[in-house]
């Protein structure tokens, strides 16, 4: 029996994946907070328990995301982009993907993978936060609607609102002035999912989106940003089970194949 | 003769009341949803504070983000023009003005008599602008009004790595929460505003006289960051807030002469008499 772990620290919360010889036993999503190593065991000893499994059966952890150095939990650290290749392969292996787009806390990626399913090419968007997670987050608060009813509520819209502006500060305040002006809150909401996606595409545009497209992250669990892209990208999308956890795995399917090729070191 | 400029920025309205070529009064208020009667309202205390009445004949030119609401405005005119307009009323040698407001960064480069060769802007992006220091100030619990002077003397400046607004916000959280002092973590925001307008400025290539105008250019942490970049002197005004609703007025004062010396220069009516020389 192998058991591993995959840790992907995002910027706004960590996952975690618990594999026995390859397959997810157990998982666990947590914020972050703001001690990195810590929230890592947190966990690690959640996804463990839901597991029924004990650190010390754990044979290889491999870590990922934006506090993959921070965690001293880790036997290897790899990057995101990897780490979300190999999980959607491990995850749609039957769909034959070749567009990856992922929604973080605080960025964005697309990955191009060939047709032997390896990263090809990727862009990403780390510097900016139009268009990520947190942009969702902030305007929800803006708007006082509660994150997970923002899908729900963008299906109901009827009117086509823009949000004109990029800056998530700007939008902030558009947002605010189009709830002054009387503007329905899904309309608003649905002009919200529209303008990340129209963000998301033309990032898409320039790898170039073939298919099928798979979307992950957080962003990925609200039906109107998933609408709202396929619109945009003028593709279904292929969506996970849980779309948060696809980079954990994959980097619970990277330890897995470390000891597979008698690599790994035991913990 | 009255004349008046009114700038309606994204953040705060600014008023400039002229008489007869001298500015007379000056007022700033945070701008509200309902602009034309703010306006109103300003420019009435204002005239009010020099002893004329409401019904008083004002020229006044509007100028700002919401330069269109103002429906007592003859004229409309662009950031641009007020900016440039004002800055080289102010001092005539300058060839580069940098006007940093609410929402925007504009940079405009003159030639030597004053007229626009090129401009920049920073269009989609609200970091370095005044929206950005606002942020900042209530992250690090500091009135921005003071800002401006602390973090001058800060010896070990924060490097402060994100470029957006709104991930540059969690970063100085976390400063805080670190415990770094806030003058140090000051003095690595202003060095992050410093940095984005000196690249715009040398993507343009650098002019002397530098002058800088609007709201965050009474940041003297921000100017000297930026002297200090561009390795150059940066001139920056008693009031640069003013400056656009400054140059709106002096439009304003220049057409208002315009008209009069037109009326003088209208031939006169006959006049019909006996006798005379």
């Amino acid at each position: 029996m192998v058991v591993t772990a995959g840790v992907d620290l995002g910027s706004t919360y960590a996952k975690v994946v618990v594999m026995k010889d390859g397959v997810n036993v157990g998982f666990a999503v947590l914020p972050t907070g703001h001690d990195h190593d810590e929230t890592s065991k947190k966990g690690l000893d959640l996804a463990l328990k839901a597991a029924k499994l004990e650190r010390k059966d754990i044979n290889y952890i491999v870590s990922t995301g934006y506090g993959r150095n921070i965690t001293t939990l880790a036997n290897e650290s790899i990057s995101e982009i990897s780490a979300n290749a190999w999980g959607t392969r491990h995850i749609a292996m039957k769909y034959g993907i070749r567009t990856i787009v992922d929604i973080g806390g605080q960025d964005t990626k697309v990955i191009a993978l060939d047709d032997n399913l390896n990263v090809a090419d990727f862009r990403m968007n780390d510097k900016c936060a139009a268009g990520t997670g947190r942009f969702l987050e902030v305007l929800a608060k803006t708007m006082g609607v509660p994150l997970q009813d923002m899908g729900a509520l963008s299906l109901q819209s009827k009117k086509k609102v823009e949000i004109t502006v990029t800056c998530l500060v700007f939008a902030k305040s558009e947002v605010s002035n189009l709830m002054t002006q009387g503007y329905a809150k899904e309309d608003i909401i649905a002009g919200i999912h529209r303008a990340i996606a129209k963000r998301l595409a033309t990032m898409a545009r320039k790898v170039g989106v073939r298919r099928e497209v798979f979307f992950d992250g957080g962003p990925a669990r609200n039906i109107g940003m998933r609408k709202a892209l396929e619109d945009e990208l003028g593709v279904p999308l292929i969506i996970a089970e849980m779309p948060q956890i696809v980079t954990a795995t994959g980097a619970a399917i990277i330890a897995d194949n470390r000891l597979k090729k008698g690599t790994g070191t035991l913990v | 003769m009255l004349a008046a400029g009114v700038d309606v920025g994204t953040l705060y309205t600014k008023i400039v009341l002229m008489r007869d070529d001298v500015v007379v009064a000056m007022l700033m208020e945070r701008t509200t949803m309902d602009s034309a009667a703010q306006a109103r309202k300003m420019l009435d205390a204002a005239l009010k504070s020099v002893g004329e009445e409401h019904s008083a004949q004002v020229e006044v030119f509007s100028t700002g983000a919401g330069r269109k609401n103002i429906p007592f405005a003859v004229e409309q005119k662009t950031d641009y023009i007020t900016m440039c307009t004002g800055a080289r009323f102010l001092y005539p040698t300058a060839r580069m003005v940098i006007d940093i407001g609410g929402q925007g960064i504009r940079i405009v480069e003159l030639d030597d008599i004053g007229v626009m060769q090129n401009f920049r802007t920073n269009d989609k992006c609200s970091t370095g602008t005044g929206c950005f220091l606002e942020t900042m100030s209530i992250a690090l619990n500091v009135e921005h009004e003071i800002m401006g002077d602390l973090g001058l003397q800060a010896k070990n400046p924060c490097r402060v790595q994100s470029i957006c607004t709104v991930f540059a916000e969690s970063e100085v959280v976390s400063l805080v929460a670190k415990g770094r002092p806030k003058d140090e973590i000051l003095a690595g925001l202003y060095g992050m505003v410093a940095t984005k307008v000196s690249t715009m400025i040398r993507s343009m290539g650098l002019k002397r006289d530098v002058v800088a105008v609007g709201g965050v250019a009474r940041s003297r942490g921000i100017i000297k960051h930026i002297e200090d970049l561009l390795k150059c002197e940066v001139l920056v005004p008693k009031y640069p807030h003013m400056v656009c609703a400054l140059g709106a007025a002096l439009g304003a004062a220049s057409r208002a002469k315009r008209k009069g010396q037109n009326i003088q220069a209208q031939p006169q009516a006959p006049i019909a008499g006996t006798g005379g020389a």
